[in-house]
């Protein structure tokens, strides 16, 4: 029997692509905001990271200044071995 | 699934439904890419949409979730098929 | 637990669930702001008066879990276990409420008496989830209390509960969380160990440090090895291990899913969200303004009223900082030029006529942006925006495009180089490059002044015209293009599927409005002092340079004979067809690749010789006069300018046959605002003489203005057309209108005079 939690990653491994909130939520048949909560586990544990591709372009009027960046949901992707490192976001966690 | 011993329904264009109806979404025509759009936006086969806007011509608005509406092109809601959706009896 | 009169409780929660607003309604003033010690995270007090009884409340920092990820939740634990609370009221957003007891439940394991609040219970309600609140205060044996933020009936049975709570009136049995059978007995077998180190067990709940072993808790592990229980770290490891070893998955990772699962079996049958979607007043506002007959008409209303905005509402303030510009600031500058000894040298030439000039004719658009950009913020910000893409759908298929594309293109209105970013927002590429292909044909603001002063100059009252002419044959052009194109180059491309994400209709965040405009004013003021900056002062030079030593001496020179002037000469000949053959206007469109604003600024340089008339040599003494002047001034433009606002109403409404209200004139000024300016004669006189009569020079402005609207866009625009498409797209975009400019001013001299225009 596998975990919820563990089929969350899975569903990453297997598809590798990044993938939308909604999408999973529905697929797992869980609400979206307690899958959120699982993917920031996950997060956390260092095996997922939020996708930031084409989230706004960043170009016009300072870095969120842009209305016309589509608003995407969030969309997390697998962190693999040769993802560049990056920096920790969370305030005050004290990791290196 | 539940609905297999019922007779088979009425299956027809999204486009063909008029605003303020709740329909099943049965098939999402051809395309592996239209349809991996259509998912990322939030529409997939098995899913309760509402027509919001749909008169004879232009795109149409859906309500997939509570808190954004979507507007599709006339001519992918032509490719999409859906049922009138039939509200269930059981209750969690 | 010892009642020393002195009571506290915690108010604890998730980040933005509403906790701030719970703590002051119980709170009121008396509060008191500080640091966690050590810590730079703020730390809340508060005294509540309840009944007879003085509580402290404390805020707990925002958390989503206790399990010392940061320092907030370390700060949270902590406070619970060493503070010894009587009451932990844990705050959840009722919307959201899965996650939010992933928290509650971690609360409940400290065993600690907990009140959950479930807060923004409007908003839940609105979305249509419905929480049967008896059924889960039983599921989880403490109170359950709905709440909308401070609003009064919540807080009234919050307060009445915390009564119950301290006058211990009120016994609870908290649930426990069942992990599992391999679980449990892994917890039982460490919670016995723990409860024999009295040291252990006298700080933390048993239970509890258990279930922080098994999860792996880096801060409780380091804290143990301290204290010198690294036996009992060791047996967690090996318990541990073994239950990875027999169910494939680490306890960190167990526990955390169990504790989901038994949130799940808590809400099964008590929170029910909506299977179908509620009608909201959004959708009925759609079905009127996004109908396909009433969507268009509604959106003309909307660009008519952008246009009003941002041509009639900034005008005032556009004069007014025309007039601190030529007025006040020129003469301090020549003062202080003065000063340093410098006056009538040429560095006064190139400061005056140069710099304040040149930089300043543009800061002066800086009012006409300000509101474009602010109506474009605000269009976007209500959900307008998006709407107006599905209306213009229909229009957008009939050149290849979907209404997606639209969007770039009211952006284009603004300026021509944020809308070929906008085009990032279309998935096809050859949408976005067809798209960004007629962006430069939406006629942006920067161009605006020239239509300002030639439709002043050459048409009076009625420049209104020109300029709304121009904004049309602009979209013409564009469509033309679009539909040109879909013919040629796009022949083979199949129309891409329309797909949109419609936001809620809201009223706007001004915050976030007024941010977005700020950040786009800080970006052309930029330009202006950089771009802009030096090409004036390269024009000036050029100007100021003789173009050979016959011809004269430096800053001397005739604006013929100088560096500038024939260079201009060379190009000239090439726009006599059009009817506008002079060097100077074939010099301030070399100027407008720069940027748009800088024809004007040019032709500034060029046709106004005489420099600024207002001043004379004692202008230091009229420094107070001059301020004066400048603020009441402002207080003028700003009464005009609500005036315009206010004339949006009857201006609007004129429109209509047969009506005619009257627009509101409140400093007795009609229309005297608009002052023909010697640029503005000189220029109707120069184009006379060029075309040989004055109607035939009323014909080459129109042409002008179409060359103006239509030729090379901007450098930077061009820029952003490399950097986003390539030099090829750049490069076929630079040829395209340049030769369409051309062919379309030639066509309109020329067809003037056939038609028998001039």
């Amino acid at each position: 029997m596998t975990t919820t939690l563990r089929q969350v990653l899975s569903a990453f491994e297997t598809t590798k692509t990044p993938r939308t909130l909604n999408q999973l939520a529905r697929d797992l048949g869980i609400p979206l905001n307690m899958l959120e909560g699982m993917l920031d586990y996950w997060v956390r544990k260092g095996k997922l990271r939020e996708s930031k591709d084409g989230v706004a372009c960043g170009t016009c009027g300072g870095v969120q200044g842009c209305p016309f960046a589509p608003k995407l949901p969030h969309s997390y992707e697998l962190v693999t071995d040769d993802s560049p490192p990056e920096e920790c976001s969370h305030k005050g966690c004290g990791c290196r | 699934m539940s609905n297999a011993d019922q007779p088979p329904q009425a299956m027809m264009m999204l486009s063909m439904v008029s605003p303020g109806e709740t329909v099943e979404v049965i098939r999402i025509g051809e395309g592996r890419r239209l349809r991996k759009r259509l998912a990322d936006l939030g529409l997939t086969a098995g899913l309760q949409v509402r027509v919001v806007q749909n008169c004879f011509a232009g795109p149409l608005i859906l309500a997939v979730k509570q808190d954004c509406r979507l507007a599709i092109g006339r001519g992918m809601a032509h490719k999409i098929q859906v049922c009138p959706y039939k509200t269930h009896s059981d209750k969690g | 637990m010892i009642d020393t009169g002195q009571i506290t409780i915690a108010l604890a929660g998730n980040p933005n669930v509403g906790k701030s607003t719970i703590f002051n309604a119980l709170t009121g003033s008396h509060q008191h702001v500080g640091n966690w010690p050590g810590k730079t995270v703020e730390r809340k007090d508060g005294i509540a008066h309840i009944g007879d009884r003085v509580i402290t409340v404390v805020d707990l920092p925002g958390t989503y879990s206790l399990n010392a990820y940061s320092s907030e939740e370390v700060i949270a634990r902590d406070f619970i276990i060493h503070e010894h609370p009587q009451l932990v009221v844990a705050v959840a957003d009722e919307a959201n409420l899965e996650r939010n007891l992933y928290l509650a439940i971690q609360i409940l394991e400290l065993e600690v008496p907990v009140i959950l609040v479930l807060n923004m219970a409007d908003m839940a309600h609105k979305r249509g989830v419905e929480i049967a609140l008896d059924r889960l205060a039983e599921r989880l044996g403490i109170p359950v209390i709905e709440t909308v933020g401070g609003q009064s009936t919540g807080i009234q049975r919050l307060q009445e509960t915390l009564l119950q709570f301290t006058d211990h009136t009120r016994p609870t049995t908290p649930v426990r969380i069942d992990y599992g059978p391999d679980l449990n007995s892994a917890l039982d077998t460490l919670q016995t160990e723990i409860e024999k180190h009295e040291s252990l067990s006298r700080v933390y709940p048993p239970r509890w440090l258990a279930i922080k072993l098994l999860e792996n808790d880096e801060d409780l592990s380091a804290r143990l090895i301290e204290s010198g229980h690294q036996s009992l770290l060791e047996h967690a490891r090996q318990i541990s291990e073994q239950i990875a070893d027999q169910v494939g998955d680490d306890t960190e990772t167990l526990i955390t899913d169990r504790r989901y699962s038994f949130i799940s079996q808590i809400l099964g049958g008590v929170l029910k969200r909506p299977t179908q979607t509620l009608e909201t007043r959004s959708d009925q506002a759609d079905r009127f303004v996004t109908h396909p007959i009433w969507g268009v008409p509604i959106f003309l209303v909307m660009v008519w009223l952008i246009f009003q905005f941002t041509a009639n509402v900034s005008a005032p303030f556009l004069d007014w900082i025309n007039g601190v510009i030529s007025g006040p600031l020129t003469r301090w500058a020549l003062a202080l030029l003065g000063v340093v000894g410098l006056q009538d040298s040429w560095v006064e030439g190139l400061v005056v006529d140069g710099v304040i000039a040149g930089v300043g004719g543009v800061l002066v658009f800086v009012p006409v942006l300000f509101f474009l950009y602010l109506a474009v913020a605000l269009l976007e910000d209500t959900g307008y925006m998006a709407r107006s893409a599905f209306v213009m759908d229909r229009v957008m298929r009939m050149i290849g495009l979907h209404g997606k594309s639209f969007l770039p293109l009211m952006v284009g209105f603004g300026c021509t180089v944020p809308a070929i970013y906008a085009t990032r927002t279309l998935e096809d590429e050859n949408d976005r490059k067809l798209t960004a292909f007629l962006t430069p044909f939406m006629s942006c603001g920067a161009r605006l002044p020239v239509y300002v002063v030639f439709g002043t100059a050459f048409f009076g009252a009625k420049s209104g015209n020109l300029i709304f002419a121009m904004y049309l044959i602009g979209i013409a052009v564009a469509l033309l293009t679009g539909l040109a194109l879909k013919r040629t180059v796009y022949r083979h491309k199949s129309p891409q599927p329309f797909m949109l994400e419609l936001p809620p209709y809201r009223v706007p965040n001004m915050v976030n409005v007024l941010r977005q405009v700020k950040g786009r004013i800080k970006d052309f003021l930029r330009n202006a002092t950089t771009i802009i900056l030096a090409s004036t002062i390269v024009i000036w030079f050029m100007l100021a340079l003789p173009a050979g030593k016959d011809k004269g001496r430096f800053n001397e020179v005739q604006a013929n004979n100088s560096i500038f002037g024939s260079l201009s000469q060379g190009i000239a000949p090439v726009f006599q067809p059009a009817g506008f053959g002079s060097w100077e206007s074939a010099g301030s469109l070399i100027t407008g690749f720069v940027a748009k604003e800088a024809v004007v600024g040019t032709m500034n340089l060029i046709y106004v010789n005489e420099t600024a008339s207002a001043a004379d040599g004692e202008s230091g003494t009229r420094f107070t006069e001059d301020m004066r002047e400048i603020i009441s001034t402002f207080g003028e433009a700003s009464v005009l300018t609500v005036q315009e606002t206010a004339n949006i109403v009857p201006r609007t409404a004129n429109l209509i046959p047969g009506v005619h209200l009257p627009e509101g004139d409140w400093l007795n000024q009609s229309e005297d605002t608009v002052n023909t300016s010697s640029l503005e004669t000189a220029l109707t006189v120069a184009f006379a003489h060029t075309a040989g009569s004055d109607t035939r020079g009323k014909l080459a402005a129109v042409a002008f203005n179409i060359f103006v609207l239509l030729y090379v866009p901007c450098m930077t625009t061009v820029a952003a057309m490399r950097h986003e498409f390539g030099a090829r797209w750049m490069a076929l975009q630079i040829a395209y209108t340049l030769a369409l400019s051309w062919i379309a001013a030639v066509i309109v001299y020329q067809g003037g005079l056939l038609l028998g225009l001039a």
